[in-house]
C-alpha cells in the first residue's frame, strides 16, 4: 500500500516521488545507543549515549526512465555521505519557524552504502531506502514524528 | 575519588542517566563534545563546542605497589572531521604538547558541575582509518617525568664529577626537587599538597627521615630515579590524579585510618568479582652507603620475615639499591621501618593466609569518580571470605591499584588489593620500634 502523501527529495535538485511509486511499508523508528549494566542484585544501570532516529521505506514501482534517473542520481549525490533535506509529506505544513508555514522537511543522510535496486517487472525496478536523520536543529524529537508527518498529521 | 560538584553527584546517582563528555585542547577555544550542550540543558557559561566527539574509551592507570612504579596512562579521543574542519585544525596548528582534557557531565546541570577525568598531553594527532575522524592521542604527566636530567639545575651547567647535584631530604622533598627544580616541571603540575601532606608530623612516617643524600654527577632518567631510588626504598608509588598532577600515595595508610571513599556493594559490581593472589613478600636484600662513583655500595642488609618463610617458603628476593640511602642520616633505622611495613602488608602473615588477595570488579559507570589509590570498601552476600571460610564479606578495605574506564561502552573496571587493613587501628597507635609483628603498616 502506498503512503499517504508524496515524499521530496532536495539534494542537487529537488525530486518529488509519487504515491503511484511508492513508497512502500515507510517506518520510521528510533533505535537508542544505550548500555546496560546488571548488578549481581539484578539492579539496572543505564547509560544512554543518544537516540538515533531510522527512516525506511521501499520503492515498488520505480520505471526506466526519468523515475529511475532521478533515483539513480540522487544515490549519486547521497552516497558520499552528504545530507539532503526530507519532506516526508509535501501536503503537510508547518506554521513554527524554520519552516514558517512551508513544507515540513529536516535533514537526513543515506544509511545506505550501494545503489541496489531489484527487477519486479519489465523496465520496473524496486528500491528499499533507508536514510539516518541528522540530529541538528531541524531534527524531529523521535521518531513518531516522522510517521505523524508521513500521514499527514501534524508533527508533535 | 576525584573532585566533584554536588550538582554532578545528584545526577551521577540515577541509574539511567546520559553522560556527555567533552575534549578540550589547551590553546583552542572550541571543545569537542559527544552531545549539543544547550539542547542536552547544561547551563552556565558554554564555550564554543562542536559535537563530534565519539565517546572515548578511558585511560587505564595501574599501580605495582610492591615495586614503586605506576604505568604511563595513555588516552585517545576520536573527533569525527565534520566537513574537514578538524583536518583543517590540525594542518594549521601544531597540538602535540597541548594539554588534553577530558570532562564528563550530565544534562541539566551547569558546565561548571562537569567532572575533570584526566589532563593528559597530547603526543599524537593522526587521522583514522577511513581518514572520517581524527585520533587525538594523550599521555599522562609521566611522560614529562620520564624525561632525563642531563643539568645541575642549582646553575645550569651540564652534571659533571665537578658539578653534582646534591639532593637530600625526605621521599617527597626529593620528589618535589625532581619535579620543579630538575624538570622544572609547572608547580601546577605537582600534587605539592599531597607531598607535603605526606611530611607531616601527624602522619609521622616520613617527615622524621631524612635518610637519602644523592650525588648526581651523570644525566639520568627522573622517572627511573625516583621508581627505584626513592618509591621503591621508601614503600611508594605514583599516581596522577585526574587534574594531571603528579603525585605519590604511601605504603600505609594514613596515620587516622584508611578512610573508605565508595563502597562497592552488589547493588554496583556487575556479575561476579574475580580474585587472586599478589606476590608473596619475605625477604628484602637492600644494599646502601654509595661511594662517590656509585659503584661502590658499603652496606648491605637482608631483613627476612621468618613467620612468613616458615609458612610459604621464601619469595623471590627482592633487591633494593638506592644510591641516596645512607647509614650516617639514619638509612639503617629506616629500611627497617620499610621493611617492617612491606612485610606487613605482603607476606602474608597477617590473616591474610598467603599473598594479598586481589580482586577485579567490574562496576557501574556510577563509581567512576573512585580513583588509584583510594580505599574503599567491598559489601557482597555472594563472594568467599577467605578469611572465616563463610560466605559473603562485610565492608572489607581494599586499595584501588588499578582504574579502567570503558566509558564507551558504560563501565568500569577496577583491581583491588586487600592488605588486610579492614579494622586496623589508626597508624599513631602503632609501636613502630616493634619489627616483625603484625602491627605495623
Amino acid at each position: 500500500m502506498a503512503g499517504f502523501g508524496t515524499l521530496r527529495i532536495n539534494f542537487v535538485g529537488a525530486i518529488s516521488f509519487q504515491p503511484a511509486h511508492g513508497p512502500q511499508n515507510f517506518i520510521a523508528e528510533d533505535s537508542a545507543r544505550r548500555h546496560d549494566n546488571i548488578a549481581t542484585s539484578g539492579l539496572r544501570e543505564s547509560v544512554f549515549e543518544a537516540t538515533d532516529i531510522l527512516i525506511a521505506f521501499t520503492m515498488p514501482g520505480i520505471r526506466i526512465g526519468t523515475d529511475y534517473a532521478n533515483w539513480k542520481n540522487f544515490y549519486a549525490a547521497a552516497l558520499p555521505g552528504g545530507s539532503f533535506l526530507f519532506t516526508p509529506n509535501t501536503q503537510l505544513t508547518v506554521a513554527a519557524a524554520p519552516w514558517s508555514g512551508q513544507e515540513y522537511f529536516f535533514a537526513c543522510v543515506l544509511e545506505d552504502t550501494g545503489f541496489r535496486p531489484k527487477r519486479t517487472a519489465l523496465g520496473v525496478y524496486s528500491l528499499e531506502c533507508k536514510f539516518r536523520v541528522v540530529p541538528d536543529a531541524l531534527a524531529p524529537a523521535n521518531s513518531g514524528m516522522i510517521m505523524e508527518a508521513f500521514w499527514g498529521l501534524a508533527p508533535l | 575519588m576525584i573532585s566533584t560538584t554536588s550538582g554532578f553527584n545528584a545526577k551521577n546517582a540515577a541509574l539511567a542517566r546520559t553522560p556527555i563528555y567533552v575534549f578540550a585542547i589547551g590553546g583552542q577555544a572550541t571543545v569537542y563534545s559527544t552531545h549539543n550542550l544547550a539542547k542536552m540543558g547544561v547551563t552556565g557559561t558554554l564555550p564554543a563546542y562542536e559535537t563530534w566527539l565519539r565517546v572515548p574509551t578511558g585511560a587505564t592507570q595501574s599501580i605495582d605497589v610492591q615495586g614503586g612504579t605506576s604505568s604511563i596512562g595513555e588516552m585517545e579521543c576520536e573527533v569525527v572531521d565534520y566537513g574537514g574542519a578538524v583536518r583543517s585544525l590540525v594542518g594549521s596548528v601544531t597540538l602535540e604538547g597541548s594539554s588534553a582534557t577530558l570532562l564528563v557531565g550530565y544534562p541539566g546541570t551547569a558546565y561548571t558541575d562537569f567532572a575533570t577525568l584526566n589532563v593528559y598531553t597530547l603526543y599524537k594527532v593522526i587521522p583514522s582509518q577511513s581518514y572520517s575522524s581524527y585520533l587525538f592521542r594523550s599521555k599522562d604527566i609521566q611522560i614529562d617525568v620520564r624525561q632525563t636530567i642531563w643539568n645541575n639545575p642549582l646553575n645550569g651547567y651540564p652534571l659533571a664529577a665537578d658539578n653534582p647535584w646534591i639532593i637530600q631530604g625526605t621521599p617527597c622533598e626529593i620528589v618535589q626537587a625532581i619535579c620543579l627544580l630538575g624538570l622544572a616541571m609547572d608547580a601546577s603540575k605537582v600534587d605539592s599538597a599531597g607531598l607535603v601532606q605526606l611530611d607531616s608530623a601527624a602522619e609521622n612516617l616520613y617527615g622524621c627521615a631524612r635518610p637519602y643524600l644523592f650525588q648526581e654527577y651523570q644525566p639520568f632518567q627522573a622517572k627511573d630515579f625516583l621508581e627505584n631510588q626513592i618509591y621503591k626504598s621508601a614503600g611508594m608509588y605514583p599516581v596522577v590524579n585526574n587534574l594531571g598532577q603528579y603525585s605519590v600515595r604511601a605504603c600505609r595508610a594514613p596515620a587516622a585510618g584508611a578512610s573508605a571513599v565508595f563502597a562497592f556493594t552488589q547493588n554496583n559490581i556487575i556479575g561476579l568479582p574475580t580474585f587472586d593472589r599478589a606476590n608473596i613478600l619475605n625477604d628484602l636484600l637492600w644494599t646502601y652507603d654509595a661511594d662517590d662513583q656509585q659503584q661502590n655500595y658499603a652496606s648491605t642488609a637482608l631483613y627476612l620475615d621468618a613467620t612468613s618463610i616458615g609458612e610459604f617458603g621464601i619469595s623471590n628476593e627482592r633487591q633494593v639499591r638506592s644510591n641516596g640511602l645512607r647509614t650516617e642520616l639514619g638509612a639503617q633505622w629506616f629500611i627497617q621501618d620499610i621493611s617492617g611495613r612491606m612485610f606487613a602488608r605482603f607476606a602474608g602473615t597477617t590473616g591474610l593466609r598467603g599473598g594479598a588477595p586481589l580482586l577485579t570488579v567490574n562496576a557501574f559507570l556510577l563509581t567512576l569518580p573512585v580513583w588509584v589509590g583510594d580505599y574503599v570498601t567491598v559489601t557482597h552476600p555472594l563472594m568467599p571470605n577467605l578469611f572465616t571460610g563463610g560466605l559473603g564479606i562485610t565492608n572489607r578495605l581494599f586499595e584501588i591499584i588499578s582504574r579502567s574506564p570503558d566509558y564507551a561502552n558504560g563501565k568500569m573496571q577496577y583491581q583491588l588489593l586487600d592488605t588486610g587493613l579492614t579494622g586496623a587501628s589508626a597508624a599513631a597507635q602503632f609501636n613502630t620500634a616493634v619489627i616483625d609483628t603484625a602491627l605495623i603498616y
